[in-house]
């Protein structure tokens, strides 16, 4: 089946969505500019049209998560369209893939842009800034969208798969954040005796810090150190530790973790795109549309249907006309018992033609 | 031409519906030897019949020997049926109306002619 | 050879099983909640059938009961629709049936009366030639006259293009003449499947007095009896019968609802 007709069907069906979704980002876009292109002398500080942008780049996978994703596939079922849909020539894994080619191209071009930029005056690096970049934006975009078509294709109904969305991919993302980004690769440490405190390098992130003991590992704090006073005093003095460290992720790695953010993004989203495929063509009982439709063992013979007399007036069909004689009576009951017997009567239409199917 | 009419509440099968109409437009001379019938898709475009019900009443009326379907160019009326001419029939006709309207005013109903008439002809009563 | 066949199971369904002759007009008839729409969406394939198969040859269409349609379209996105999404798509017999019953191609679908809306999915249905085509209720949201002009038209369609028409109904009364074939069906059973004329011929109602046997030879599908009289409805195929008893045909509606009752 043609893209461009699958295109034509998305924008017809989801334009104001689609509108809506791509004035969002591009006002963030315009933000980000605006901010970027900005006084030079307020450097490092963030105009509100910079603070929109952020929270743009915040909210964006979960924007096209619940109102591209969601809706995609649960409309369909709720207002029972896939009847529609699906009955035509097209299939639904073509035409799912049709309409994921659309708003997942769409997804990664807006969450490029959205993503280019932090939102403060001048360019600047920092983990801080992690999700301010277009990499990062494309794979929240992207497994955005996944959320949103499966919890759509499951809950069907575009409501709930609108709020499901919006609260497993906000869940998804804060756990990416939290738990997972800091160990993307082993930290750095650096390690302080008594006398100093251990500082964290040049912008780098820290991500846990502690007692460290002689051979420079961190040590668990004894129970009578937690209740001392001064827990660094009663670490030192029962030498329990050499001194202090903190683990930290350096800047020059900020580019690498966010491309492994969104490889990790990606793979899930993939992941989820194979569920949905398979789903769509065995489960859930929407098998169906024109080219999938036989079911079971066919026998050849089926498939060419004709009729007496004048040939068909349809000159694509794709099946020769042949004479047929035999008057059509077969039947079978069951339940009841009653045997019908046919009459043998059964008359055919002067014309009656049908094609091998396309 | 005839119109067909089907009344598809009717235990009666449609199919010797439309013949039994075949057979009394011919007995009223509507239809005359060498006379085309409808073709199947003009009744069924005209009176919502399906096709293979219209081709099992003219099956069946070629079978009783009253049409005969020419290859290609349709069915025609083969036989007349009834043994009134056209001329003897007019008169008859319009004392019979004028009979009909005689009763009308005598405050029959269609039912009570209709009873009449089977009951005059079934030589009851009286 | 047949043009649908069908030996499945499903929820609701249970060992319906049928063969139907290409060109042939099909009634599917049963009580609310009897499988029909079930049985179609199996037809259709969006249903898969727990056990058995089915096998349809050619292109086939649905038309849904509650006639879903995309609000936000005009009509004319419709027959766009129609012509993107099929290999096969004949746009002048669309058009026509559109032109016929007057809908106006600006209009969008939520606008459009439950009749209108009918007619634009009947239309994007035709439009797609299909072999067989499955309508479930395709009459319920007419008027009385609009139903009689719908079923001739799709009756045209089936004689112009060698269609089979298979549909599902309770009105009983609209299908003698329309339907060659009727099935009959009851808490997911097919309880009579056969020639609607043959039916009509083979079933005679026998009333006579009060008696515990039939009066003729062949099944009795149901027996009444009143305080004096017994009536028995027998697949017999003849109306000869002796005094006392008379015989009669029954209607296609007599015939269904003596089915049902026997079928509880």
């Amino acid at each position: 089946m043609k893209l461009e007709s699958l295109i034509w069907l998305t924008w017809r069906q989801h334009r104001w969505s689609l509108v809506a979704v791509v004035a969002v980002a591009m006002a963030a876009v315009y933000g980000l500019l605006t901010t970027e292109a900005g006084d030079r002398a307020l450097n490092n500080s963030m105009p509100i049209a910079g603070f929109y942008a952020l929270m743009v780049q915040l909210a964006f996978g979960a924007v096209v998560g619940s109102f591209w994703g969601a809706p995609l596939l649960a409309r369909e079922l709720e207002e029972r369209t896939y009847f529609v849909a699906w009955g035509q020539d097209v299939t639904p894994v073509q035409w799912l893939r049709g309409k994921l080619i659309v708003f997942g191209g769409l997804a990664v071009l807006l969450g490029a842009l959205v993503g280019n930029g932090d939102g403060f005056v001048g360019a600047t690096r920092s983990w801080g800034g992690f999700e301010a970049n277009s990499l990062v934006q494309v794979g929240y975009a992207v497994l955005g969208l996944s959320i949103g078509v499966l919890i759509g294709l499951l809950s069907r109904h575009v409501v709930t798969a609108m709020a499901a969305t919006l609260v497993v991919f906000t869940a998804v993302r804060v756990f990416l954040a939290v738990m997972v980004r800091d160990n993307y690769l082993p930290s750095d440490r650096v390690i302080a005796r008594w006398e100093d405190t251990p500082q964290v390098p040049d912008r780098g992130l820290e991500v846990a810090r502690g007692f460290a003991g002689p051979d420079f590992e961190p040590v668990a704090v004894p129970d009578r150190c937690v209740q001392a006073i001064n827990e660094n005093t009663c670490m030192r003095n029962s030498k329990a530790a050499i001194g202090t460290y903190i683990d930290y992720q350096p800047i020059e790695r900020l580019l690498l973790f966010q491309i492994i953010e969104f490889v990790l993004c990606a793979l899930i989203a993939a992941a989820l795109f194979a569920v949905i495929f398979r789903l769509l063509r065995n489960g859930g009982g929407w098998k169906p549309s024109r080219s999938h439709r036989r079911i079971g063992p066919l026998v050849p013979e089926d498939s060419v249907v004709t009729a007496e007399a004048e040939p068909s007036s349809e000159p694509e069909a794709a099946a020769e006309p042949e004479p047929r004689s035999e008057p059509e009576s077969e039947v079978a009951v069951e339940s009841g018992g009653e045997g019908e017997p046919g009459s043998g009567d059964q008359t055919e239409p002067e014309t009656a033609a049908t094609r091998t199917e396309g | 031409m005839v119109e067909f009419h089907v009344d598809r509440g009717s235990g009666f099968p449609a199919y010797l519906q439309l013949g039994q109409q075949v057979r009394e437009a011919m007995r009223l001379g509507w239809l005359q030897p060498g006379d085309r019938l409808p073709t199947v898709r003009d009744v069924v475009a005209t009176s919502g019949v399906n096709a293979n019900t219209v081709l099992k009443a003219y099956r069946e009326l070629e079978l009783a020997g009253l049409v005969e379907a020419r290859v290609g160019s349709g069915t025609f009326v083969k036989a007349s049926l009834g043994s009134a001419a056209p001329e003897d029939l007019d008169p008859l006709r319009v004392t019979f109306a004028a009979w009909v309207a005689e009763a009308r005013s005598a405050g029959l109903e269609d039912e009570d002619i209709y009873a009449l008439v089977r009951e005059v002809l079934s030589g009851g009563a009286q | 050879m047949s043009v649908v066949a069908a030996d499945v199971s499903k929820w609701s369904l249970r060992n319906v099983s049928f063969e139907l002759p290409p060109g042939s007009v099909t009634a599917i008839v049963g009580s609310n909640g009897s499988g029909k729409t079930t049985l179609l969406n199996v037809l259709a394939g969006h249903l898969e059938p727990e056990s058995g198969h089915t096998s349809i040859a050619g292109r086939v269409a649905y038309v849904a009961q509650h006639k879903p349609m995309y609000k936000s379209f005009k009509v004319a996105n419709v027959l766009q629709f129609g012509r993107r999404m099929n290999e096969v798509w004949d746009n002048d017999r669309a058009e026509q049936w559109l032109d016929r019953y007057r809908i106006p191609r600006k209009l969008q679908i939520e606008d459009l009366s439950g009749g209108q809306r009918t007619h634009v999915v009947l239309a994007l249905a035709l439009g797609s030639r299909p072999d067989v085509l499955l309508l479930d209720e395709p009459l319920a949201e007419l008027d009385p006259l609009a139903r009689r002009k719908v079923v001739r038209e799709l009756l045209t369609e089936v004689n112009d293009n060698g269609m089979t028409l298979i549909f599902s109904t309770h009105v009983v009364a609209e299908i003698g003449g329309v339907a060659d074939r009727l099935l009959l069906m009851s808490n997911g059973r097919l309880l009579v499947d056969g020639e609607t004329d043959a039916l009509l011929e083979e079933h005679v109602l026998y009333t006579g007095p009060h008696a515990s046997k039939s009066p003729v030879e062949g099944p009795v599908v149901l027996a009444k009896h009143g305080r004096s009289q017994s009536s028995y409805l027998v697949r017999s195929g003849g109306t000869r019968i002796d005094e006392p008893w008379t015989a009669r045909y029954v209607t296609l509606e007599e015939l269904v609802v003596a089915h049902l009752e026997r079928g509880q």
